[in-house]
């Protein structure tokens, strides 16, 4: 009771909301990317070649990977002869590591494989001396230049430094995971890859390294839970994402406060920023060739241990209506699907609200020959419109239910076999007029339509309201639905990115919201993601147009 | 966070309580109306006619499988019409309502019929007011003035193939446009000429056809009848044929077929209609030809004098049909000729219609509509009172015709009989 | 100060030209078909033209005072007590505005679509709805604005186009209408059905810059100049003047009369979505902006406490009225008639108040 005059209280007293808002400006980034850029951005003037001194290739290694805050690359000195610097980078997920233990390690910490060397000559030949007899590994090469060694490092190869010399060997340590990678089970599409995570954070890390192979990848490893320290690792492109995101990210994992955080479900709805409104404002995915596109085009993602999914933010709402499959066709063919998802969408949200206002409110609508058939079919059946409709609704529900809940093949045909016999059962036994079977099943259909789970369970409860609204005021009620909705779906922030961001508000660079653009003309990254680097593609991309009969001059 | 939730706890709560369904109806919950007449019922008052489904005979029918056959003779019993006689439509409606179960309901309406005997009084003004005003009444309703009472009229509107009423009135309504024989007169038009300052309405003419089979025609034409004339036997008995003109809401005259075809070509609205001429070579054959508007007629109106003075130009192509005769009217000369013949059959049929609606007074050509353009307040336009002067408005006619097509024929040689010599 | 989050330019054009646009769906065309007859359409041009005229005023105003809003530079101007009386009764017309409008569309959708229910529930929802989302801000307003703006814009054209078939050339004619003075005169008056432009002032500091204000300003104006022209234009060709003057709805019959074959008849109720979607942005937008002027001349810091009082004092203003002829015949035509009072005058006072001081300034200097 108290508690109830307590809410009443706070309710008509004032209390002024002390809550940060977290946004993405377009001048607050530009300081934040500058102090960010200032130590990392030299590098553009980087030497090519090793230098003789171990202690600078080290730095220069550092400064080129990332290290430390990329926290999968790993970097190990140790000492020759207990005299000589050297040390070996590789990437955990794509080296082997027992390759590197057993076979790298080993035998160079073992001082009398080199010792009887260093005692015969000057150290003028060690590194050829350490491959023709130390190393136990098939494949490596001598290697001058700082270009070609971080492309291997990057590729799962391993890199070895002997101070005093102006090159470096490289070893062959390639080993990632590569059992018990399945085919993705929600996210299928017919040309790409059929590869999807799984539940070793290690091996889906590895499966998007394997795509993106370049330095500027950086992998963090944050715990969380108290009880229960589970890692997730937090990806993002640097000098590609916006620092601003990374750090409210980061920001917001971090300060959770909780036992267990199982899986990124969880982490999910801890980290959104609006957990109350319906619509996605994380998306997710277990393709890693999507993954790494969204990471490319500079968001941020993360990975929760032992969840099969990578999460990304900051994202818009037209990206949960894109589908995997978008990327792989032509652009015609990705414009009409989206649009396509689009309507579905709509049709899942408004029609059994739709059909409801029409036959309680606006009859003059239905042409005369539908009405009629309408009226003789519901003649008999002794349930109101809207009672019928939502009993249908519920079955159908049901039947989608089951079919998750009951295993395999049986699902799939008690869902079939449901559907039908249901259908025909109440239309013959005039509970249900058989155009409402048809309402509601095409709502339903158009409901597997929509690609991202999470949005399509949205709209499946948001119909509900429809409905309602529909029952009490028509198309009236249904456009107060659509403006309340709306509204309220608009004011939805993704870390800082308004979810409806090309179109609303307007951005530059939107050539891929609906509409998408031919690949080749698909130049920027979103603007509303503030990007450090605008560009993905050069301008023109297709440079073979312009240099006829030659290569570019 | 309970603060956030307030409003929307609040918004569902108090929709909750005003839901009250106020004009939520179910569908089976109505009558609707398909058409309507108005008689004049005994002792000044109305008698409203109203047709609707009975749901009855698709209904047993759909519930037991869809045996579609149907049982043949019962489609009739699928509409019920009823009558009353009351004082205004509304009571009319209240009082219907008592002894028929559902809620009749006009939103679907598609023809009004009144009795002739009803727009001749000059009394549809006050009939139609309430339907204008009403919102369930749609303005793309029809309207059609009948001989006879309206009653029979509507008793007899049944479908003849298939078993849909609204498709059947739709569909005879669009013969308008292939025919030419009646207008297309809806419901607002019909309101809005009513209030014209120049032009006055003119409206379909319909008819319940006597079934006769044969009368003789005056001339060969096929359209100098009016509804309920043809010579026709079969079919639904309801026809629609010619136009009744009216005097703001009173109606003053009758127009054929063939005069209605001559109103809309002034108009601009004829869309195209057969027309058959005598042969002028050998005048015991005829031609049909094919026919439509080249473009919009060309007016140009004098308003100077004291009476308006008007050129009419009207450009028809068309393609002929047959030839009966077999002469070669394809081309050269013979052409030449058949398009004068034709031009001059239109000149005479035309002047003789615009003469019989000068003589009543009215602009039924919607010339008014390009006299207009000569004023430049609404103030000088109602001034000139064009309804007034047309009485005494000097009118020349000019018709040209060309030609275009000669169908699948190209050349038309004649029949070798072995009687030639006869 | 309040934080009302930041809008872009073209999310204050479709914002303003929704607002602006939205009274052709009501009764206000059939009235002025009543008074200027045939000339309608481009009436509503010098309307235009002449709340052009008026916002550059607004616009010099704001430039005058860089970096703060209409309600800041009329205290800054014209001192703090008549700049409080203009922005109040600023408040108190555009507060009034909406509930014209709110009762307006109720009236218009219980003759056309809902004729059971009583007003009190039609404005019920409505006043519901606009308060809830007005907790949200201004920031999402504008964005759902400008989201539906282009869908919007598409089903008007498309009522527009398909009542083609419907439209006669000569019901333009006579071009004159009532006579020319009349036409002219009626023109400037009605200017403030323009004045809705005045939001974009109010919300100064949301637009980033006063080029930006211009910018949309004008824009917007055009934009809804062109849109109501054509809408009354498209009217004046379906409907002869002296009956398109007796509708409560010129644009709902207009809907009504399409007519393609035996399917594609009787569609106007879809035509509701438009109109009480843009009837719903325009009514949340003036609701917001009043408030918003309220809590600026008072200097309170959080518009949320605010809401609930005015959304009980908006649903008993709407209930004021006692008919749909006192609704349409009178206030709207005080709104029409005497809004440029309100809504272009006090800005031209104060911008010559704030040149004076100015001078004054240089010259004591």
């Amino acid at each position: 009771m108290a508690g109830i005059f307590k809410n009443l209280n706070s309710f008509f007293t004032y209390k002024a909301n002390q809550r940060e808002e977290f946004e993405l400006l377009e001048g607050a980034d530009e300081k934040a990317s500058q102090e960010n850029n200032s130590a990392t951005h030299v590098e553009s003037a980087i030497e090519e070649r090793l230098s003789k001194d171990i202690g600078v290739n080290l730095a220069k290694i550092k400064q080129q990977l990332n290290v430390p805050k990329n926290q999968d690359i790993l970097i190990r000195e140790f000492k020759l002869e207990e005299k000589i610097g050297a040390f070996i980078v590789f990437i955990e997920e794509m080296a082997d590591g027992t390759t590197i233990n057993d076979f790298i390690l080993r035998p160079l910490l073992m001082p009398e494989h080199t010792a009887e060397y260093l005692k015969r000559h000057k150290k003028g030949e060690l590194i050829d001396y350490i491959w023709n007899n130390v190393l136990a590994i098939n494949q490596a090469k001598k290697e001058k230049e700082f270009r070609n060694i971080i492309k291997k490092v990057l590729d799962g190869g391993t890199a070895l430094f002997i101070d005093g010399y102006e090159e470096c060997l490289l070893i062959e340590s390639q080993g990632y995971e590569k059992r018990g990678i399945e085919a993705p089970k929600t996210e299928n599409v017919i040309r790409g890859p059929h590869e999807g995570f799984n539940e070793n954070l290690r091996t889906n890390i590895s499966l998007i390294r394997k795509i993106v192979r370049n330095e500027d990848l950086i992998v963090e490893f944050l715990p969380i839970g108290k009880k229960s320290q589970i890692s997730c690792a937090v990806l993002y492109m640097e000098k590609v994402t916006n620092p601003n995101i990374v750090k409210e990210v980061k920001r917001r994992i971090q300060n959770i406060d909780i036992d267990l955080v199982m899986g990124a479900g969880v982490l999910e709805e801890m980290i959104a920023d609006q957990p109350y409104r319906m619509l996605p404002q994380i998306l997710t995915t277990e393709r890693p060739d999507r993954a790494a596109i969204l990471l490319i085009v500079g968001k941020v993602i993360f990975m929760v241990e032992g969840t099969p999914f990578a999460s990304a933010v900051p994202i818009n709402f037209w990206e949960c209506l894109r589908s995997p499959e978008d990327y792989f066709l032509k652009w015609h063919a990705a414009t009409f699907l989206r649009i396509l998802r689009l309507f579905a969408l709509l049709i899942t949200l408004l029609l059994p609200g739709l059909y409801l206002a029409l036959t309680l409110f606006h009859q003059e609508m239905i042409p005369t020959d539908l009405l009629a058939a309408i009226a003789f079919s519901r003649e008999n059946i002794p349930f109101p419109a809207v009672l019928e409709l939502v009993m249908m609704e519920l079955a159908f529900e049901f039947i989608r239910e089951d079919g998750l809940r009951v295993p395999g093949i049986l699902g799939q045909t008690l869902g079939i076999i449901g559907a039908l016999i249901l259908g025909q059962a109440a239309v013959s036994a005039q509970i249900v007029s058989p155009i409402l079977i048809i309402v509601v099943a095409v709502g339903g259909i158009a409901s597997f339509a929509i690609p991202s789970y999470e949005l399509s369970f949205s709209i499946r409860l948001l119909r509900f309201g429809f409905i309602f609204l529909a029952a009490i005021a028509g198309f009236y009620g249904i456009s107060a639905g659509i403006i309340l909705l709306g509204v309220m779906s608009v004011s939805i922030k993704s870390f800082g990115v308004p979810i409806f961001s090309p179109i609303a508000p307007k951005t530059r660079a939107n050539q891929d919201v609906i509409a998408s653009l031919p690949v080749f003309m698909q130049k920027g990254r979103p603007d509303a993601l503030n990007p450090l680097d605008r560009k993905k593609g050069g301008n023109p991309i297709r440079r073979w147009m312009q240099y006829k009969g030659g290569n570019k001059p | 966070m309970l603060r956030k939730w307030v409003p929307i706890i609040i918004y569902i709560l108090s929709t909750m309580i005003l839901a009250s369904c106020y004009d939520s109806r179910e569908v089976d919950e109505y009558a609707y109306v398909f058409a309507m007449g108005i008689d004049k019922g005994e002792d000044k008052t109305w008698r409203l006619t109203l047709q609707f489904p009975t749901m009855e005979k698709s209904a047993g029918a759909d519930g037991g499988g869809g045996s579609s056959g149907g049982g043949g003779g019962g489609q009739q019993d699928e509409y019920e019409v009823v009558s009353v006689d009351a004082p205004s439509f509304f009571a009319a409606v209240q009082m219907l309502n008592t002894s028929i179960p559902r809620k009749l309901n006009f939103f679907h309406t598609k023809m009004i019929a009144i009795s002739e005997e009803v727009a001749k009084a000059g009394e549809i003004g006050e009939m139609i007011a309430p339907i204008v005003r009403n919102r369930q009444i749609r303005r793309i309703a029809h309207i059609v003035v009948c001989k006879g009472s309206a009653e029979e009229f509507i008793k007899e509107n049944k479908p003849v193939i298939g078993k849909n009423l609204s498709k059947t009135m739709e569909l005879a309504f669009n013969e308008s446009e292939d025919t030419g024989f009646f207008p297309h007169s809806i419901l607002y038009d019909f309101y809005a000429d009513m209030k014209s300052y120049g032009y006055q309405p003119v409206v379909m003419l319909g008819g319940l056809n006597k079934q006769v089979g044969k009368e003789v025609s005056k001339d060969r034409s096929g359209g100098n009848y009016t509804a309920g004339q043809l010579p026709r036997k079969g079919g639904r008995k309801i026809e629609f044929f010619g136009s009744a003109v009216f005097d703001g809401d009173k109606m003053i005259a009758e127009l054929t077929g063939d005069e209605t075809r001559m109103m809309l070509m002034a108009r601009g609205e004829f869309e195209r209609g057969f027309f058959t001429i005598p042969d002028p070579k050998s005048l015991e054959l005829i031609i049909p030809i094919d026919v439509h508007l080249a473009k919009k007629p060309e007016l140009k109106i004098n308003i100077q004098g004291e009476s308006p003075e008007i050129d009419l130009t009207i450009k028809l192509e068309g393609d002929i049909l047959a030839i009966q005769s077999r002469l070669e009217y394809e081309k050269g000369k013979f052409k030449k000729e058949l398009e004068n013949v034709f031009a001059q059959h239109i000149k005479e049929e035309l002047d003789r219609t615009i003469q019989k609606c000068r003589n009543l007074g009215v602009d039924v050509f919607k010339f008014s509509d390009t006299a207009i353009w000569q004023f430049p307040t609404i103030q000088d336009w109602e001034d000139y009172a064009w309804d007034k002067r047309f009485k005494n408005a000097k009118i020349n006619t000019k018709v040209e015709f060309r030609i275009r097509r000669t169908g699948r024929q190209f050349r038309s040689s004649p029949i070798i009989t072995s009687e030639e010599n006869e | 100060m309040i934080k009302e989050g930041k809008i872009g330019q073209s999310e204050a054009i479709h914002l303003v030209t929704i607002a602006i646009t939205t009274k052709v769906f009501f009764t206000s065309p059939a009235a002025l078909m009543k008074i200027v007859g045939t000339s309608g359409w481009y009436v509503t041009l010098i309307s235009a033209a002449m709340a052009m005229l008026g916002f550059t005023f607004i616009y010099l105003l704001l430039k005058e005072f860089p970096d703060r809003d209409l309600i800041e530079a009329y205290e800054k101007s014209v001192g703090r007590l008549m700049g409080f009386i203009f922005s109040l009764s600023l408040g108190g017309f555009i507060l009034f505005t909406t509930s014209i409008r709110v009762r307006e569309f109720a009236e218009v959708l219980k003759v056309y679509t809902l004729p059971l229910s009583p007003p009190s529930f039609i404005t019920g929802i409505f006043v519901i709805t606009i308060a809830a989302l007005c907790f949200l801000g201004f920031e999402p307003i504008a964005r759902f604005a400008r989201l539906v703006g282009y869908v919007l814009i598409f089903a008007f054209l498309v009522v527009i186009l398909s009542g083609i078939k419907n439209y006669e050339i000569h019901r333009i004619a006579p071009l004159f209408g009532y006579g020319l003075g009349k036409t002219i005169l009626h023109g400037m008056v009605r200017s403030s059905g323009y004045g809705e432009v005045i939001i974009l002032a109010v919300m100064a500091k949301s637009l980033q810059g006063t080029q930006h204000i211009k910018k949309a300003g004008f824009l917007s104006i055009g934009l809804s100049g062109i849109l109501i022209s054509l809408s009354i234009l498209a009217y004046t060709l379906t409907f002869h003047y002296s009956v398109a003057q007796e509708f409560t709805s010129p644009m709902y019959e207009l809907a009504g009369l399409i007519r393609y074959g035996r399917f594609f008849q009787r569609f106007d109720p879809i035509f509701i979505f438009l109109w009480s979607i843009s009837t719903f942005i325009s009514a949340l937008v003036f609701f917001y902006t009043s408030i918003s002027i309220y809590c600026k001349i008072f200097r309170i810091q959080d518009i949320r406490p605010i809401i609930l009082p005015f959304a009980v004092l908006l649903f008993a203003l709407t209930m004021i009225g006692k008919d749909s002829e006192d609704i349409v015949i009178g206030h709207v035509h005080i709104i029409r008639n005497y809004g440029w009072l309100f809504l272009f005058v006090p800005p031209v006072i104060a911008l010559i108040a704030a040149k004076i001081r100015k001078k004054g300034l240089i010259e004591s200097a």
